[in-house]
């Protein structure tokens, strides 16, 4: 009997594939989205620099417990509503970023003569933990608050660098203060 | 009159999708499915002539017509790989790679029954064996179309339609052939009309996909720069972009 439902298992996911293919639109609008996106073109500017501040405001302590020190509820409800949609903003800004390099990577690297299939599979696995990884601190940033994340997003971020460093390495291209600064 | 009926409809709709075929020269581009379908065709009117004179012969000459025709369908699940990714060598690459892995994990299956029984094949009957072979197709199948799918590949209506028309004719034949195995012969009766009810079905999908003129996909002229860019450049770049983003995600715990 497992082995039928295993079987109807299959046959489901054929379908859902099918579907998925079926409805996938191959217009030219489609495909144009795979020219370089503007998202890019922000990020290779260097803007990205002057954002990374942002994370640390959205999600920081400071701020929270200076909210707190007030003790005005107004103030406070406020805060996480602000709080909330600057960081709603934010992961989807960063999940956009994601999927504009994994468009661009792609499109290259379909063309590629001497693809070497073990560092595409570990980019394809990176590219969806790390869209995952937004549309779940996504879900937990609507559910909850920004400020509750810490401890979640401490998990992901342990997971992030034991990938990393595992499959790819990244570690080399991280500048000094950003690996000291995980360590303590 | 049901099964005549249903046997009549997809006679004619053969001979439909193989004139079109021919008259649009469509045999070129896509000759190991016209092979298939004109393998379909005259193994359908030799069976008759059998079951309507040599009513003997019917079983055995049905079940390795059947046979043959799941190993000339691995040609189809070639054909569509084959002509969906030419233009792409890094993607065709991918799935040569990943089908060979779909192979791999079968063969494995193949020598773990193996040391289980005499037989080289798991199955024990013609059915049986069919509905294995049929499962390599459909993760065959799942593993292209994932590809197509990630790698935003153009495809048109003539590829869309042989897919999910073959797609539909192994995932019913799956379901079909795991109940006849699981239920036996009070599901045989239901299956003497689902089976040419969903091979029609698949070529009513075949003969609208491939009636009307198809746009071929090319790559654009505008990347083609792009054949020539190093791999290892690449994901070495992507890596940089996207250790950016993942450093952004991490500075969200580091104060």
């Amino acid at each position: 009997m497992s082995g039928l439902v295993w079987l109807f298992a299959t046959v489901f996911l054929v379908f859902v594939m099918l579907l998925y293919f079926l409805r996938e639109k191959d217009s030219p609008e489609f495909m144009q989205s795979y020219d370089v996106p503007q998202v890019l073109e922000s990020y290779k500017s260097g803007e990205i620099r002057d954002l990374r501040f942002l994370p640390y405001s959205i999600f920081s302590e400071r701020d929270w417990n200076f909210v707190q020190n007030e003790q005005s509820p107004f103030l406070h409800r406020l805060f996480l509503e602000e709080r909330r949609a600057v960081a709603i903003h934010w992961l989807k800004e960063r999940a956009a970023w994601v999927r504009a390099i994994r468009a661009n990577h792609l499109q290259r690297s379909r063309y590629s003569k001497n693809l070497n299939v073990f560092a595409e599979a570990r980019l394809l696995f990176l590219f969806f933990y790390l869209l995952g990884l937004c549309r779940c601190l996504l879900l937990i940033v609507q559910i909850a608050n920004a400020n509750t994340l810490r401890s979640i997003a401490l998990h992901f971020e342990a997971m992030t660098q034991k990938l990393v460093q595992i499959h790819l390495g990244f570690s080399n291209y991280a500048p000094t203060e950003e690996k000291a600064g995980f360590r303590s | 009159m049901l099964t005549q009926f249903i046997w009549y409809t997809g006679i004619l709709l053969e001979v439909l999708v193989l004139a079109r075929g021919l008259q649009m020269k469509w045999l070129r581009r896509f000759p190991c499915f016209y092979s298939y379908l004109l393998f379909v065709f005259l193994k359908s009117l030799l069976l008759w002539v059998l079951f309507r004179w040599i009513p003997r012969l019917y079983a055995q000459a049905y079940w390795t017509a059947r046979f043959a025709a799941v190993i000339i369908g691995c040609l189809v699940l070639f054909e569509i790989y084959r002509v969906a990714l030419r233009p792409y060598p890094g993607t065709a690459r991918m799935a040569r790679n990943l089908l060979g892995g779909v192979i791999a994990l079968a063969f494995a299956k193949v020598l773990v029954n193996h040391s289980y029984g005499p037989l080289w094949w798991p199955a024990k009957t013609t059915a049986e064996l069919e509905r294995n072979l049929r499962i390599v197709q459909a993760v065959a199948l799942v593993a292209i179309v994932a590809l197509i799918i990630i790698y935003a590949i153009p495809r048109d209506r003539h590829l869309k339609g042989i897919l999910a028309g073959y797609g539909f004719y192994v995932s019913c034949s799956i379901m079909q052939l795991a109940l006849l195995a699981h239920l036996g012969d009070s599901f045989n009766r239901l299956w003497w009309y689902l089976e040419p009810f969903s091979y029609l079905v698949v070529l009513c999908i075949w003969t609208v996909a491939l009636w009307s003129h198809s746009e071929e996909t090319n790559p654009s002229a505008g990347l083609a720069h792009t054949v020539m860019e190093d791999h290892n450049a690449l994901v070495e770049r992507t890596n940089r972009e996207l250790e950016n983003i993942r450093m952004g995600l991490q500075g969200m715990v580091r104060r």
